[in-house]
């Protein structure tokens, strides 16, 4: 009846390159498929792969250089040792760009192509919250190192997920306790409109509410804001004698600025920071605003006034820069890293215990440690404690005192 | 209110300063630099590179990076616009490939200078000082200065000097131009050059208030794009009062509702200008000829 | 009654229908490559609905798009809210969040309908980002930065697993490749074209702009919105983070690299780099700046996109089929019997520009079924006056009557479908369209069908196309140019183009025929020809309004003449009387010169 439309076979013209396309890509994908249940044979076990993910490049690229650090370096060291259980460990390091859709899509490839036994990771919450479901429907012991955001453990809907670093609900209640005992009157949340930030939020004010109080005033801002001002006003116009800083470095570096244009610096305010504000940037970019800047950090990760490092803190700062450079430190958060390099060896912890790669072997076996000595911090796990971290591990650091960033403890 | 109306001001300047050089691309070439942002981010860590890292004294960092910069505006160009020929103004190409360099730009930044941003000193130090009551720091007033004069040297080398009458013509159509014994191609490269120097200067002004790393004008460079596109494009009058503008009542807009909406509003007033005087505010209105 | 005839394909179509069948094969087996390979092929489907519907906007009508993320994610949040708050099932979720992003892709059609290029980009940026910052900031609704979690698409009860739920996007996607295929094949997908290429001339076709571009909007819209409901209840979980302003120069990407304007363009585009990213992971850090620097390589080297190219070397793959008997009557009789003699009427008409006076003070009338030329100088008015009578200009004073009814302050597009067409004294085709969808383009002021009949192919729909069709062919071959149907309009040389607007023109079936210089450029041999289609047309009834130079070519085929000069009207006759006019040989010569030496 009808003729043929030039339009049609415009498409089907493009039909040709996309099969050319579609093949290889096919045939490649095809090849992995086929064996996928045979090799978790525990005696025939050629290598034990770990899967990291986090955002390498872009806004947050920091955090995913934490992640890429510290597994790379507790991985190094554990196949000097005899890997796992006798088995080497392989390591695949993807990045998400802090993409939601990305993180899925990694997931699943390292899931399905390169047949993980255990993953760690990501580094941004809402990448998180994309993947978790997947993880733990394939059964993939998930190791968490840095995304901060309290619901993301939740041993029942996630039973195969664990984490190393202290989570932000620890870390308000810490904070919050702390300037209500210290006796501050006015108190300020400041956070940003980020998931992180919104989340920290929420984790604030039901700790205000456990200890019957109220906070004085609420500053948001989008990170990566540039003025400040309309923050800093607002702690300001409230008289506030205490800010608690729920930011990233740069953006907490930028409000601390903006409150010194106000005069309203220490002593007239205490400043006290969660993890985050111990990123190098906020020291270095607030400059002398910075000066009196409390910061929360894992009291394993701390000095004392005129006293060296740690010695284990130190070996590892030196292993940190043999491989990745002389100004690692200021790349990455030295605690977080450490946090990641936790993450593997929680891993082999599980797997020896019970010298089994099963994922309900290790799953179980994890949360029977109940003291492990980590370069972070001491962690307790347990069957209804994914957790491994607490408040009992934090401390109070003094933000510019500082070296190969690690804090000098101030309490 | 005042505060809020200083520092207001001084991001104006900032958009500003890119839409001046969004401005003088586009009143050669037809079209809109999207790495522009990107190029003044390089500006920035170039003369982080010679002035804070190198140690090299202020005024001849200055230069150095303007030169610099100005290469790379120019090899930008090369890049990808030239390729294009004259069908810039029917294909979206142009656009991708801007676009692209921006993302080259950030990437090469973020190997070579790494991700963590740096601290740059403010001119005129860090002491802040009082004027009218309120508390400043002397480089936002150099912001302002700097960018007026910018934009009275463009006003003035465009409206009054045989370069200006030359862009003029080389807009208008570039074989024309070559009637006249003009080589398009050499002014083309002179506004590109012009572009990357106030790109550096730009990047310089900037960094003490951003702070200098690969994603510090992410959102500045579109903002940019639209305080030009309020002022009308290819005007530079237009393009200073567009970013003042934009700027300001960014500001006012922050002291009434959640610093979130922040951008949505600034993106809010640039559609609400465009779609009631399309042609900018110093733009006119010409009836097309068939 | 026409010409039935089985479809014939030249061998490079047949190469290109046996890869596509394999393709769609590829398609079919997907599922056995695994669990990831699964989610990358749903996750094509998805784009590849999306950049489909970005494609008619930016491809086919020519309208820059950077904000489609924005609508992607309306579309994804509606879905993925009303099954979490409202708990509806994934049956319901999809039309809703298709009307939902239908209704906001039309809000922000209306600011872009008075801008274009650049300011177009900056609108939709903006979109974009105001969605986003609404998805982050409007916590009770959209769950905030954190997001929300989706539960699966269920049927009957049961929740469907993952090879079923690639089946099912596979259909929706086929589905909606087809129904936009209808569309863009059909006199709409023309209009879009047409408007990409040359507005004004769109409008002088009978092509209402405005609401052709708001249509385009929403068509993308609501494909935007399908695709995000897909992508809600594929990753059962969506968050501000996915939306980006990258998400949306990706789109743009794929179709640019693809082809726009093609229906294939998504498709390769959308292959080539949801797989290519496969490839690139292996790159690390640099990953990303390779992937800028493609961006560029491939705009500068592949402008036409992968399937611009693909068609532009084997010019076969698109080659309309010539029918073997052209029996349709090219022009449309329009000798009716009306006692009312004169057709077109100026009235005291100025228009300036700036303190010019362009017109001033004219009247005109024009007979109906004559050829009436205007003849002047250049600068004396002449194109001016065609294009005030054909609305491209208003006027600043007078009136203008046609057929009784006053058009001086009409649309353009409304005159042209009242029944005047016109030709344009600087030739303006629809360059990146083929010679015969010119044509076909003229005709759009006939079709009786709605969008409906074209998106379903409605018997109607079909039967009006196939009229069309055919009334093209019959025209190209009055104008000779039967044998370069397929090829663009831009390919064919300046006297061929004159030749194209002429056909165009007449497919629009008009009662006055404006003739902007129709001579200008060519040869003697072609100037007769047109003399004898100029009186092919008069004698079919319809009326002409001549411009032109050749002052010999005039005086042969006119009714009557008006000469102007500096926009006044200098005298007015028959070519007998106008030959013998004093005035008009001076302004034309000078004093004391002689006609012959035009």
């Amino acid at each position: 009846m009808e003729d043929v439309s030039r339009r049609k076979f415009m498409k089907l013209s493009g039909a040709a390159t996309l099969a050319a396309l579609a093949f290889p890509a096919g045939i490649l994908a095809g090849c992995g498929s086929p064996q996928t249940q045979s090799s978790n044979k525990e005696s025939d076990k050629k290598e034990f792969v770990i899967g990291v993910i986090g955002a390498m490049t872009g806004a947050s690229a920091q955090l995913g250089n934490n992640a890429k650090y510290g597994t790379t370096i507790a991985v190094e060291e554990i196949n000097a040792k005899g890997g796992i259980n006798g088995v080497p460990i392989r390591l695949v390091i993807r990045d998400d760009e802090a993409d939601p859709t990305k993180s899925l899509s990694l997931a699943r490839e390292l899931v399905t192509k390169e047949k993980i036994d255990a993953f760690i990771g990501p580094t941004n919450t809402t990448c998180a919250k994309a993947i978790q479901p997947y993880l733990n429907q394939n059964k993939i012991i998930h190791l968490n190192g840095g995304c901060t955001g309290a619901a993301l453990i939740n041993e029942k809907e996630f039973p195969y997920s664990f984490r190393t670093h202290i989570n932000d609900r620890d870390q308000a209640i810490f904070m919050v306790k702390r300037a209500v005992n210290k006796g501050r009157q006015k108190i300020a949340m400041v956070h940003d409109t980020s998931a992180l930030g919104s989340g920290a939020k929420a984790d604030m004010e039901a700790a205000f509410k456990q200890m019957g109080k109220q906070p004085a005033v609420d500053c948001s801002y989008n990170v990566g804001d540039v003025d400040m001002l309309p923050v800093a006003r607002k702690i300001k116009d409230a008289q506030c004698d205490s800010a608690l800083f729920f930011t990233l470095g740069v953006d907490g570096a930028q409000i601390s600025k903006a409150l010194e244009k106000l005069d309203y610096l220490p002593p007239k305010i205490e400043l006290h920071g969660y993890t985050s504000v111990g990123q190098p940037a906020y020291r270095d970019l607030a400059g002398s605003a910075a000066n009196g800047t409390l910061v929360n950090t894992p009291t394993k990760c701390t000095y004392k006034e005129n006293e060296p490092l740690p010695a284990r803190q130190a070996a590892l700062v030196k292993a940190f820069e043999d491989k990745f450079g002389a100004k690692v430190t200021n790349e990455i958060i030295f605690a977080t890293a450490v946090s990641f390099y936790d993450c593997a060896y929680i891993i082999k912890e599980g797997v020896e215990k019970n010298k089994s790669y099963e994922a309900d072997k290790i799953k179980g076996a994890i949360e029977s440690i109940t003291n492990y000595d980590g370069a972070n911090s001491n962690y307790k796990f347990g069957p209804d404690k994914h957790d491994g971290n607490d408040p009992s591990q934090l401390s109070v650091g003094l933000v510019t005192k500082y070296t190969k960033g690690m804090f000098q403890l101030v309490e | 209110m005042f505060q809020a109306l200083e520092s207001g001001m001084v991001m104006g300047s900032i958009y500003a300063l890119l839409a001046l050089a969004i401005n003088i691309i586009y009143s050669t070439t037809g079209i809109i630099n999207f790495a522009h942002g990107e190029i003044v981010m390089l500006g920035a860590m170039f003369a982080l590179t010679f002035i804070v890292t190198s140690g090299i004294p202020f005024l001849l960092g200055l230069i150095l990076t303007c030169i610099t910069v100005a290469i790379v505006a120019v090899i930008l160009y090369y890049c990808t616009v030239r390729p294009f020929g004259d069908k810039l103004g029917n294909s979206l190409g142009w656009l991708m490939a801007t676009l692209g360099a921006g993302i080259v730009f950030t990437n090469i930044a973020m190997l070579v200078f790494g991700t963590q941003p740096k601290a740059f000193p403010p001119i005129g130090g860090s002491e802040l000082v009082k004027i009218f009551g309120i508390k400043l720091l002397p480089h936002d007033i150099w912001v302002l200065v700097i960018t007026l004069l910018i934009a009275l040297f463009f006003n003035v080398v465009l409206g009054k000097t045989i370069l200006g009458n030359a862009i003029k013509a080389t807009s208008f159509s570039h074989s024309v131009t070559k009637l006249m014994g003009i080589s398009s191609q050499k002014i083309v490269l002179t506004c590109f050059a012009m572009s990357g120097i106030i790109a550096a200067i730009a990047g310089i002004l900037i960094s003490p208030i951003t702070f200098v790393g690969p994603q510090m004008t992410a959102t500045i460079g579109l903002k940019g794009f639209g305080a030009a596109i309020i002022g009308g494009v290819g005007n530079s009058k237009g393009a200073f009062a567009g970013g003042l503008l934009l700027g300001i009542l960014e500001a006012l807009a922050m002291t009434q509702v959640t610093p979130g909406y922040k951008d949505a509003i600034a993106f809010l007033i640039m559609i609400i200008a465009i779609s009631i005087k399309p042609e900018g505010i110093f733009g006119v209105a010409y009836e097309k000829k068939v | 009654m026409g010409w039935h005839m089985k479809r014939k394909y030249n061998k490079e179509q047949t190469l290109i229908i046996v890869l596509g069948v394999l393709v769609l094969i590829g398609f079919l087996a997907g599922p056995a490559a695994g669990s990831y390979f699964l989610r990358l092929l749903s996750l094509a489907l998805i784009y590849l609905i999306i950049t489909t519907g970005l494609n008619i906007v930016a491809g086919y009508a020519g309208q820059v798009s950077l904000g489609q993320a924005g609508l992607y994610a309306i579309g994804a949040y509606t879905g993925g809210i009303l099954a979490v708050k409202l708990d509806m099932s994934f049956w319901v979720c999809l039309p809703a969040a298709m009307a939902v992003a239908g209704i906001c892709g039309f809000i922000v059609g209306i600011p872009t309908l008075r801008v274009s290029g650049h300011y177009l980009a900056l609108v939709t940026i903006g979109v974009g980002v105001i969605v986003e910052k609404l998805l982050v900031e409007w916590v009770p609704l959209t769950g905030g930065p954190g997001g929300i979690s989706v539960p699966l698409i269920e049927m009957g009860g049961q929740p469907l697993s993952e090879t079923q739920v690639y089946y099912l996007f596979l259909v929706i996607c086929l589905l909606v490749l087809w129904l936009v295929k209808n569309i863009m094949k059909s006199p709409v997908g023309r209009a879009f074209s047409a408007i990409r290429d040359n507005e004004i001339a769109a409008g002088c076709m009978g092509i209402n702009i405005m609401g052709y571009k708001l249509m385009a909007f929403v068509l993308s819209a609501v494909l935007a919105g399908l695709a995000g409901c897909l992508y809600t209840f594929l990753s059962s979980y969506i968050s501000p983070d996915t939306f980006t302003f990258n998400l949306s120069v990706f789109f743009l990407l794929t179709i640019i690299i693809g082809g726009q304007g093609t229906m294939a363009g998504p498709i390769i585009g959308t292959l080539l780099l949801t797989i290519l990213p496969e490839y690139l992971q292996a790159l690390e850090q640099y990953r990303l700046i390779v992937y800028g620097l493609l961006m560029i390589v491939v705009v500068i080297g592949l402008p036409y996109g992968i399937s611009g190219a693909i068609i532009r070397k084997f010019p076969k793959l698109i080659e309309e089929q010539k029918p073997e008997k052209i029996e349709a009557d090219p022009i449309v009789d329009k000798q009716k019997s009306n006692e009312n003699n004169t057709l077109l009427v100026l009235e005291n008409v100025t228009k300036r520009f700036g303190g010019l006076n362009a017109i001033q003070n004219m009247s005109l009338t024009v007979k109906k079924g004559s050829v009436h030329s205007l003849i002047g100088p250049n600068g004396a008015g002449k194109s001016t006056m065609i294009n005030i009578i054909t609305g491209v200009y208003k006027p600043n004073e007078g009136r203008v009557v046609f057929n009784g009814q006053e058009i001086n302050n009409i649309k353009p597009y409304k005159i042209a479908l009242a029944g005047i067409s016109r030709t344009f004294q600087s030739v303006q085709v629809f360059g990146k369209i083929s010679v015969l969808e010119n044509i076909m383009v003229g005709h759009h002021g006939q079709y009786r069908s709605n969008l409906f009949d074209y998106t379903f192919k409605s018997g109607r729909g079909r039967k009006e196309e196939k009229l069309t069709r055919e009334r093209a062919w019959a025209l190209l071959k009055m104008v000779g140019l039967e044998d370069r149907a397929s090829e663009f309009a831009d390919s064919l040389s300046a006297g061929q183009q004159r030749f194209l607007e002429i056909a165009r023109a007449l497919a629009m079936e008009p009662d006055l025929l404006l003739l902007d210089e129709p001579a200008a450029g060519l040869n003697e041999v072609e100037i007769r020809y047109l003399a004898h289609i100029i009186e092919q047309i008069k004698s079919k009834g319809i009326t002409i309004l001549l411009i032109e130079h050749h002052i010999d070519f005039v005086m042969d085929i006119s009714d009557s003449i008006t000469v102007l000069n500096f926009g006044k009207k200098l005298a007015e006759g028959t070519p007998m009387e106008i030959q013998g006019n004093q005035e008009v040989i001076e302004a034309y010569l000078g004093k004391n010169e002689v006609v012959e030496a035009c």
